[in-house]
């Protein structure tokens, strides 16, 4: 009994079932047919889907007027097939970024020559060491720098955008919903940087630079405008600096390269792009504390970089913390209470070893032999950054590249300028005057230390101080003080690299020097020293200090990147936009 | 009222034309009718083609674990809600 009521209801709930109206949805793998790509570089992909509406009734109204008239039609089967085409770019942020698609793409204003890909020097880390298939670290150039057969850098390009796309609007917008460029690349900052941001514009610049700067920014941000895209085989005015149009011409670009004005104090890192920018006094803390531009930090140091280089940079860190959720800046920087300053983990911190020619020519020009520090700040990125660069042929555009930045990689270049150093003579310890000595980068001098003066001279000595440096021994005679003296001849860039060592810091004082000179003798202290501790302890005792030390820093920029075969672009990959567009649709019933 | 009498032929022409239409239409205009309602439901299912395939990016996204059944049930589901609205699914 129980189970006739459980075929019943089975039947009665199959029966049911049976009958409702239902519609699937069944997709065919996704393929693709013909070019893989548009003439702007974007994927294609096309995508069968299928909408099944199964046992369609269809309720007749006048069959209730005729003896051979169906109450019901039931359509078991009513298919529409569509083909989608599936067009995906690498592009970012257009929807937070409060443009509408047409502002957005995913061409970047970035190009390579032709053989950059192939050049083996691309494909080094920083150590020298190859790097895995596919992945390459390209620096950036400028465009003064740019001929046809470069193949060691990427350049930035000049772009047309239209002005609502970048321009502050003229009444102030709310803070919490930018809906222009600015605002938004503002609050990208607020967020992740600093709460006190400020975008300068550099007096320097011209409006036309202004509105250069800002469009680049732009087309880093959200890929070029929709209607100023690129197309494949189209002309790049590589001779030619800031003169894109509405015309959808493209040139290279490069704005005013003023980059740090510092107004007290000199703490932190100087980025000079104008060789005579930067005189500094007494620089004693080398880091990376504000190095970052659009900052204003606190009342004393007012930073205004306008740099493309610079830019290039800052935005594409911006981005790359966007899409990872992570401040790239604060998570590296460690705050010491004590001086209340701000500096780099020195993990990241490290000095270069290898670098390709082109971020040598960046930092000093073809030839230069002036480096006399590089150290660089690494950024590794968790989620990739999708990017597509134009490949050039002899200012065609002949392909489009897609890479993903894995990272970038900031490398700060120091080049000496001169050192001012100052002594403080002394009788029986009463100073009596001063002695000056400025040494400049390049102008040979010899300054000679008689290493056995005095009465107590050559008693004193102890030559295993001095053993590394260059000295010989030289006649003496005097009354009182006969015989042969070991004298110590320093050049230019001994001081030099002394300076480095020493701006800034404190002098011992005359008891640490006396009793520096006690313990080394009462204790017979002959452990070697090396060549730098030998120059210290000599000038040192010389009690010379420091007294304006002028270096130059510059700047360079290499991306890691890792080209994105089409078959890795997916649709929904974190970073690109996909549009869908139906190409035509097959209709069936039954 | 003679007059009238002849009047009441055509009339009564009219509605016996009236009622032998609405048996024809019993019988045979059930086509016109269920094409009408299945043009509808194609195009329906047309414009509907697209959010399926924007609906199956997005849950890949979302869910990168699920395989392509999962995916197919779980974009058929949200159709057939669309459907139900529109009032053909039941």
């Amino acid at each position: 009994m129980r189970l006739n009521i459980i075929t019943l209801s089975l039947f009665v709930s199959l029966n049911l079932y049976a009958t409702q109206t239902q519609t699937n949805v069944l997709f065919e793998d996704l393929f693709t047919q013909g070019k893989v790509t548009n003439e702007y570089g974007d994927k294609i992909a096309y995508q069968k889907v299928k909408l099944q509406t199964t046992n369609f009734k269809v309720d007749n109204f006048w069959s209730k007027f005729h003896v051979d008239g169906k109450a019901q039609d039931n359509y078991e089967n009513i298919t529409t097939t569509a083909l989608v085409k599936l067009t995906t770019e690498l592009s970012f942020t257009c929807k937070d970024g409060g443009l509408d698609t047409e502002g957005c793409s995913g061409q970047k204003p970035f190009f390579i020559n032709v053989n950059t890909l192939t050049n083996p020097d691309m494909k080094l880390d920083r150590l020298g060491a190859p790097l895995p298939k596919g992945e390459f670290r390209i620096p950036f150039d400028k465009a003064a720098n740019y001929t046809s057969n470069r193949d060691d850098a990427f350049y930035s390009l000049d772009i047309f955008r239209d002005g609502e796309y970048y321009k502050a609007p003229q009444t102030p917008l709310a803070e919490d919903s930018p809906k222009n460029f600015f605002g938004y690349i503002k609050s990208f900052l607020a967020d992740f940087f600093s709460k006190d941001t400020a975008t300068t514009y550099s007096e320097s610049m011209t409006t036309h630079e202004q509105e250069v700067r800002g469009r680049y920014v732009a087309n880093i941000t959200f890929g070029l405008q929709k209607d100023y895209r690129a197309k494949r085989n189209s002309t790049i005015h590589t001779n030619e600096i800031n003169t894109a149009d509405e015309q959808k011409r493209i040139s290279q670009i490069d704005y005013a390269q003023t980059a740090i004005t510092s107004t007290t104090g000199c703490d932190g890192l100087f980025l000079s792009y104008d060789p005579d920018s930067i005189v500094c006094t007494g620089v004693s803390f080398f880091g990376l504390a504000n190095w970052m531009p659009f900052f204003n930090n606190g009342e004393e140091t007012e930073y205004k970089t306008t740099a493309v280089l610079e830019d290039t940079e800052v935005t594409l860190l911006t981005l790359a913390g966007k899409n990872d959720g992570v401040n790239y800046i604060d998570q590296k920087a460690t705050v010491d209470t004590s001086s209340d300053t701000k500096s780099f983990a020195s993990e990241i911190f490290k000095p270069v070893s290898f670098m390709a020619s082109s971020v040598l020519r960046f930092l000093f020009g073809e030839n230069s032999k002036t480096l006399t520090e590089v150290v660089s700040a690494e950024f590794v990125f968790s989620d990739p950054l999708p990017l597509t660069f134009f490949e050039v042929n002899n200012d065609n555009i002949a392909e489009f590249r897609h890479f993903a930045l894995l990272g970038l990689e900031s490398i700060y270049g120091t080049e000496v300028e001169s050192c001012k150093v100052k002594q403080t003579k002394t009788f029986f310890f009463f100073p009596i005057g001063w002695d000056t000595k400025l040494f400049t980068k390049g102008v040979d001098t010899t300054t000679k230390f008689d290493m056995e003066a005095g009465f107590f001279g050559s008693f004193l000595n102890n030559s295993s101080q001095y053993s590394e440096l260059n000295y010989k021994e030289e006649r003496h005679r005097r009354i009182g003080d006969w015989g042969n003296h070991d004298v110590v001849s320093l050049s230019t860039d001994d001081w030099l690299d002394w300076c480095k060592r020493n701006q800034g810091r404190q002098s011992k004082g005359l008891f640490g020097r006396v009793l520096d000179t006690f313990t080394s003798f009462i204790l017979a202290d002959n452990r070697n020293l090396n060549y730098d501790e030998q120059i210290d302890k000599l000038l040192r005792d010389d009690d010379w200090k420091v007294v304006e030390y002028k270096e130059k820093v510059h700047k360079a920029l290499i991306l890691h990147l890792k080209s994105l075969d089409l078959d890795s672009i997916k649709v929904g990959t974190k970073g690109t936009t996909t549009e869908f567009t139906i190409m035509k649709t097959m209709r069936g019933n039954q | 009222m003679r007059k009238g009498s002849v009047a009441i032929v055509p009339l009564f022409l009219a509605i016996s034309l009236l009622f032998w239409f609405i048996w024809f239409m019993g019988a045979e205009n059930d086509n016109l009718h269920t094409v009408n309602q299945i043009a509808n439901l194609q195009h329906l299912q047309d414009r509907l083609a697209l959010a399926a395939v924007q609906k199956r990016y997005e849950l890949e996204e979302a869910n990168p674990t699920w395989d392509k059944t999962k995916v197919e049930t779980e974009v058929s589901i949200y159709i057939h809600n669309i459907m139900k609205i529109n009032q053909i699914d039941e």
